[in-house]
C-alpha cells in the first residue's frame, strides 16, 4: 500500500530478511529475527513493539550503530546504498549525510561540553564542507526551522542549558543538518513531558512533509504511532508480526497480540473494570518456543500454534503472523 | 497452561509447603566465578599464591640463614655453591633473603591498605551517608593530606615519627586514608541517593542498620577494587621508604631496602642487584592486573 | 484480609485496615473514624537552595513546592498529575516526610504529623508507605527478594520467622509465586515483577495508605495495565487508601476517585475525576488533557494546545504562574495570585483561577 510520493524508481529502503544476533562469550541471542519490509520517500513508518521486541535494533540496524557483540544478517539498500556491505571507514559517510537518527534522551546524546551551534556547525562541516560562517548561518536556519524560540541566542547555548523541549528539538536541527533522506527516531518523545511531546510530534511531522524525508519511528506508544504514522509494523520476540497502515492496525489488528495491545491501553471506559492484560510477560529470546513466539501467552492459541511458526499471510497491504485470519477467513 | 509464564496474575496465596529453588547465587558469588574465568588473573593469583606461601612458610622451606654473612662469598653468581640466586653484598644468600624479604615487603605491602581501608572506608561512609555539615567537615580535613603527593608525605612522616617498621606502617597507612575515604564518600553518596535506600528510609529503620544491611553491601565492591589497586603502590613505596633508610632498617631483609645495598653493585654483579627490583614488580604488576580483574568482574549488570 | 492471622496479641501485626480493639497503644488504629479525612494537607511548602558560593550569597531558590492543600478521604484514591518542575514528586516525599517541610500541616488521621500531641513519624511510617517509580533503583540488589520485603518489618520489631512468613504470603499476594521467586534477586526479574515486588514490599510494613509515585511510568503497556489490575484488587482486599501520582493522564483517568492538577509547584485544580476530565475549569488543565495523542489516526492533533516547555521552579512568575503561557490571560493575573476557589456548581470542584471556564470545556 505504498503512496507513491517521489519520482524515484523504487523504494528508498528495502530490508529483506534482517537478522540481528549478540554473540559474546557470555551469550548468543537472536535479537531480531527476519524483518522484512520497504519504505517510500516520504513515508512515515513506525515499529511498535515493548521491551525486547527488537524494534530500536532494528533500527539501528539501518544505520549499522550496533554494539560490537552484533552480528548482523539479511540485505538493506538504502537509495541503493548496501549498509552491511559498506567497509567501517566508510560508514561516516551516510551517517547524519544519507539516514540520521534522533534519541530518546537529548541530555546523552548531544555533547555536553559543546554548544549547540559548535556541535550543528560541526556536522554541517564535516558533510558538506562549507566554511565556518556558513555552517553557523545553517545552524541557525535550522534552529528556527526546528522552531526554537531566540534561536541566535540559543546557538551559544550549551545542552544543559536548555529544558528537555529544546533539547529534543536541538537534537532535531542536528540530525537534520545534513538534509537526509531518511531519518530514524528511537523513542524521542517518551522521555517528555505531555505538552512538550505533542508539540515535538506536530514538529517532526510537518518537517517529516516539508522536506520530504522517509521516517522510521521506534515507539511503544499506540498514541504517538496514531499521530505520526502512515504504516505500521508491530514486532514481537524479533519478528513482525502484524504489518499494515496506521488505520488498518487501530480498525481491524488481526493478530492477537496487535489486539492485546489495544486492550491494554488505557483509556476513559475502562473505569469501573479491571483492564484487559495480556497475562504472562514477553519470552526469553535464547529460549523461544517452538512454534509461534506469541502462543504460550495467548487466549486463541490452539494445538497447530505450537508447532510451526507462522510466515507472514494476507492481503499485501495488511498482514499477520497468524494462522486464525486464514481459517477465519475460510470459515 | 503456559510453560513460560512466570507471573499468575490472579490472586494468589501460595501452597502451603513453599520449596524453594535458589535461580542464581548472590553478587559476589558471580563475581567470583568470572575471576575464575579470566586467565590474566588466575595467573597473577597463582604467581601471588607462591610468593605467599614461601613467605609464610620460609623458616622451613629450608633456606640459608638470611642474615649469616660471608666476606669470602660476596656478590658471587647464580649458583655458586648451592646459593641459586648467588649472593648479596655481604655473602648472604640471596633467595634466603629475597623469600625472607617476601615477608616483610608483603606485609608493609597489605598492612597499611587494610587499615587504611578500615579507617578510609568509616570515614568516607560516615560522610557520605550523613550528608551536609558533617559530610563538609570530615572531607575538608581529609582533603588537607590529600594536597600532598604521597611519596613525600610517606616520607615527611616517617621521618618525623623515625624510622622502624611500625613507624612505616603507620605512615603508610596515613598516605592511603585519604583516597580511600575520598572514593568511599563518593560511592556512598550515590548509594545513598538510590530509591531503595529512601525506601529503607521510609519504614522507619534505625541508621545503622540501613548502613549495614543496605549501604555497605552496595558500597563494598568499588572500595574494595581501589582498595586492591592500592597494595601495589603500597609494596612500592614502602620499598621507597627502605631504600631511603626510613622504614625497614638493615640487617632485616626487605626488597626495597635490598635494592639501596646492592646500589653499589650494580656494575659488578647487574643480575644480582636487580632481583629485589623484580620481585618489588613481579609482585606490584600482579596485584595491579587482579584488581584490574576484579573491577571488570564486578561490572556484571547487577 | 489479615495477612498475619497467627498472631493478633501483638500490635505490630494488626490487620490492614481493620479497627484493631488494641486500644491507644496500636500505632495503626483508626484515629479518627471514618468521617476524619485519612490526610490533610495545608499549605505545605519545601523550598531547595542550589547554586551561589559557600558563604550564602547569590543563591538560587526552588520553590519546589509553594503552598499545597488538599485532602485524601478514607478509601478513596487521590490521583496528582503534573509535568516536570510541578511538585508532585517531592510532595510525594514530603508526605513521607523523607524530606522535612519548610513550613505547613500535615495532619494524619486527625493528628498532626511530628508534633508533640500528635503522631510521631516512627507511627506514621507505619500507617502510610511509598511505592517509587524506577523499579530496578527501588530494590537493593544485594539481597534477595525475599530479604527485601522483609527488611521493614524486621527493623520495626517483627520476628524473623514471622517477617519471612509474611513476605512470602505477600508475594504470592502480589502475583509472584513464592517457591519461584523469594530467593531471586532483583536483576533476575523483569520491571514488571520487580514492581510487584516493591508493592509487596510497601505492603509489608501492612500500611492504611500508600503512595504510588509514578509506579506503572516505566512499564510496558500490557505489563501497566497487569499491574493496575493488581492495584486495584489489593486496595479492595485491604481496604487500602491511595494517592496516585502520575504524569500520564489516561491512567490517573482510571484509577483515580479525585483528581489534583499541579503546575509549579501548586495545585491549579482538584476535584472528582469526572469534573476534571469532562468539565476542566483551569486553562492549564484543557491544555494537559488536550495533548494527549487523540487514538485516532483520522483525527489527529493539529495545533498544540501549548506552547513552550513547563518552566523552571526557580523564578515562577508573578500573581498566577500558568499566565505567561495561558491563552486567557489579562492585567489581573500578573497582579494578583489566585486561590483554590470552588465551582458554583460543584464544591467539592476547585480552580485556582480568575476566569475559570464557566461552561464544561470539553477536553479532546
Amino acid at each position: 500500500m505504498s503512496k507513491v510520493r517521489s519520482q524515484a524508481a523504487g523504494p528508498l529502503v528495502q530490508v529483506e530478511d534482517l537478522s540481528v544476533r549478540f554473540v559474546s562469550r557470555d551469550m548468543n541471542v537472536p535479537v531480531v529475527n527476519g524483518a522484512s519490509f520497504t519504505l517510500d520517500q516520504g513515508e512515515v513508518l513506525c515499529l511498535l513493539g515493548e521491551s525486547g521486541s527488537g524494534k530500536s535494533v532494528t533500527m539501528r540496524a539501518l544505520m549499522r550503530l550496533l554494539p560490537p557483540t552484533a552480528q548482523l544478517g539479511g540485505k538493506i539498500l538504502v537509495d541503493g546504498v548496501d549498509v552491511p556491505a559498506l567497509p567501517r571507514s566508510r560508514l561516516g559517510e551516510i551517517r547524519g549525510s544519507l539516514i540520521s537518527m534522533i534519541f530518546q534522551e537529548p541530555l546523552t546524546a548531544l555533547d555536553p561540553v559543546y554548544t549547540i551551534g559548535q556541535q550543528i556547525g560541526e556536522a554541517v562541516r564535516e558533510h558538506e564542507g562549507v566554511s565556518q560562517r556558513d555552517a553557523m548561518r545553517r545552524a541557525l536556519e535550522l534552529l528556527e526551522l526546528v522552531q526554537v524560540p531566540s534561536a541566535a541566542r540559543r546557538l551559544a547555548a550549551y545542552p544543559h542549558e536548555l529544558s528537555g523541549g529544546l533539547r529534543q528539538r536541538a537534537m532535531i536541527a542536528l540530525a537534520l543538518s545534513c538534509r537526509p533522506k531518511l531519518l530514524l527516531a528511537d523513542e524521542p518523545t517518551t522521555a517528555l513531558d505531555a505538552t512538550v511531546q505533542i508539540q515535538v510530534l506536530l514538529l517532526l511531522r510537518e518537517l517529516q512533509r516539508e522536506l520530504g524525508m522517509a521516517t522510521i519511528f521506534v515507539t511503544h506508544d499506540l498514541g504517538v504511532a496514531c499521530e505520526v504514522a502512515d504504516k505500521v509494523a508491530v514486532m514481537y520476540a524479533g519478528r513482525f508480526v502484524e504489518t499494515g497502515s496506521i488505520e488498518d492496525i487501530m480498525d481491524r489488528p488481526s493478530h492477537p497480540y496487535t489486539q492485546g495491545l489495544l486492550n491494554s491501553t488505557v483509556s476513559e471506559s475502562d473505569r469501573d473494570h479491571d483492564l484487559a492484560s495480556i497475562p504472562g510477560a514477553p519470552p526469553d529470546l535464547t529460549a523461544l518456543p517452538p512454534g509461534c513466539s506469541f502462543a504460550p501467552r495467548c487466549a486463541q492459541r490452539r494445538p497447530e500454534c505450537d508447532t510451526r511458526m507462522p510466515t507472514l499471510a494476507g492481503p499485501a497491504g495488511h498482514q499477520s503472523r497468524c494462522i486464525l485470519p486464514a481459517i477465519r477467513a475460510a470459515a | 497452561m503456559s510453560t513460560i509464564t512466570t507471573t499468575t496474575p490472579a490472586p494468589g496465596a501460595a501452597a502451603a509447603p513453599v520449596a524453594f529453588r535458589r535461580a542464581s547465587k548472590g553478587f559476589w558469588h558471580t563475581v567470583g566465578r568470572r575471576l575464575a574465568r579470566d586467565p590474566i588473573t588466575m595467573i597473577c593469583a597463582v604467581i601471588l599464591l607462591l610468593i605467599v606461601l614461601a613467605a609464610l612458610f620460609a623458616p622451613w622451606l629450608g633456606l640459608d640463614d638470611p642474615f649469616k654473612q660471608s666476606m669470602a662469598r660476596r656478590l658471587k653468581p647464580f649458583g655458586y655453591q648451592g646459593h641459586w640466586l648467588g649472593t648479596d653484598e655481604l655473602g648472604r644468600d640471596m633467595l634466603s633473603r629475597l623469600v625472607f624479604g617476601a615477608r616483610m615487603s608483603l606485609f608493609t605491602g597489605f598492612v597499611p591498605v587494610a587499615l587504611a581501608t578500615l579507617i578510609g572506608g568509616s570515614l568516607g561512609v560516615v560522610a557520605g551517608y550523613a550528608g551536609g555539615r558533617v559530610n563538609m567537615i570530615i572531607m575538608r580535613c581529609i582533603d588537607v593530606f590529600y594536597a600532598f603527593p604521597s611519596v613525600l608525605l610517606a616520607v615527611a612522616i616517617s621521618g618525623f615519627l623515625g624510622s622502624g617498621q611500625v613507624n612505616g606502617l603507620v605512615s603508610l597507612t596515613l598516605v592511603f586514608v585519604p583516597p580511600i575515604a575520598r572514593i568511599s564518600e563518593s560511592v556512598t553518596t550515590r548509594v545513598r541517593n538510590e530509591d531503595f535506600v529512601e525506601a529503607a528510609r521510609a519504614t522507619g529503620a534505625p541508621t545503622l542498620s540501613i548502613l549495614f544491611t543496605h549501604v555497605l553491601s552496595n558500597v563494598l565492591g568499588p572500595i574494595l577494587v581501589y582498595a586492591s589497586s592500592l597494595i601495589s603502590v603500597s609494596i612500592v613505596i614502602a620499598s621507597g621508604l627502605s631504600f631511603l633508610g626510613l622504614g625497614v632498617t638493615p640487617p632485616n631483609a626487605e626488597w626495597g631496602l635490598m635494592l639501596s645495598t646492592l646500589r653499589q653493585a650494580i656494575y659488578v654483579a647487574p643480575l644480582t642487584a636487580i632481583l629485589p627490583g623484580a620481585m618489588i614488580f613481579i609482585t606490584s604488576m600482579c596485584f595491579s592486573l587482579m584488581s584490574d580483574g576484579l573491577r571488570n568482574a564486578m561490572d556484571v549488570k547487577v | 484480609m489479615m495477612i498475619s492471622q497467627e498472631t493478633q496479641r501483638a500490635p505490630a501485626s494488626a490487620p490492614i485496615g481493620h479497627v484493631a480493639h488494641n486500644g491507644e497503644s496500636d500505632p495503626k488504629r483508626d484515629r479518627g473514624g471514618p468521617a476524619q479525612p485519612m490526610l490533610i494537607v495545608r499549605d505545605l511548602k519545601k523550598h531547595f537552595e542550589i547554586g551561589g558560593s559557600a558563604l550564602g550569597k547569590n543563591k538560587t531558590v526552588v520553590r519546589a513546592v509553594d503552598g499545597v492543600n488538599f485532602s485524601v478521604a478514607k478509601g478513596e484514591t487521590l490521583g496528582i498529575v503534573g509535568e516536570s518542575g510541578c511538585g508532585k514528586s517531592t510532595t510525594a516525599r514530603l508526605l513521607m516526610h523523607l524530606i522535612v517541610p519548610d513550613s505547613g500541616d500535615l495532619i494524619f488521621d486527625g493528628e498532626e504529623v511530628n508534633r508533640v500531641r500528635g503522631i510521631n513519624i516512627r507511627d506514621l511510617r507505619q500507617n502510610m508507605q511509598m511505592v517509587f517509580q524506577d523499579s530496578y533503583a527501588s530494590l537493593n540488589p544485594r539481597l534477595t527478594i525475599r530479604d527485601s520485603i522483609a527488611y521493614g518489618p524486621r527493623v520495626t520489631g517483627v520476628g524473623k520467622a514471622e517477617a519471612l512468613a509474611r513476605a512470602e504470603k505477600l508475594l504470592g499476594m502480589v502475583g509472584l509465586e513464592p517457591g519461584m521467586f523469594a530467593l531471586r534477586y532483583p536483576h533476575e526479574l523483569s520491571g514488571g515483577q520487580r514492581q510487584r515486588v516493591n508493592i509487596a514490599r510497601a505492603l509489608a510494613m501492612e500500611p492504611r495508605m500508600l503512595i504510588l509515585d509514578e509506579s506503572v511510568s516505566a512499564l510496558d503497556k500490557s505489563v501497566e495495565a497487569q499491574v493496575l489490575n493488581l492495584l486495584r484488587q489489593l486496595k479492595r482486599e485491604l481496604n487500602l487508601t491511595y494517592v496516585f501520582i502520575s504524569h500520564d493522564l489516561n491512567v490517573v483517568q482510571y484509577v483515580s476517585d479525585r483528581v489534583l492538577v499541579m503546575y509549579l509547584g501548586q495545585v491549579v485544580e482538584s476535584g472528582p475525576v469526572g469534573a476534571i476530565y469532562g468539565g476542566a475549569r483551569h486553562p492549564y488543565t484543557t491544555a494537559l488533557l488536550s495533548s494527549r495523542p487523540s487514538m485516532d489516526p483520522r483525527r489527529r492533533v493539529k495545533t498544540p494546545p501549548l506552547s513552550g516547555d513547563p518552566p523552571n521552579p526557580i523564578n515562577p512568575p508573578s500573581g498566577c504562574r500558568f499566565r505567561t503561557r495561558c491563552p486567557h490571560a489579562q492585567a489581573r493575573c500578573a497582579e494578583e495570585a489566585p486561590v483554590l476557589a470552588p465551582s458554583p456548581l460543584d464544591p467539592g470542584h476547585l480552580a485556582a483561577c480568575h476566569f475559570p471556564q464557566a461552561a464544561p470545556a470539553k477536553a479532546a
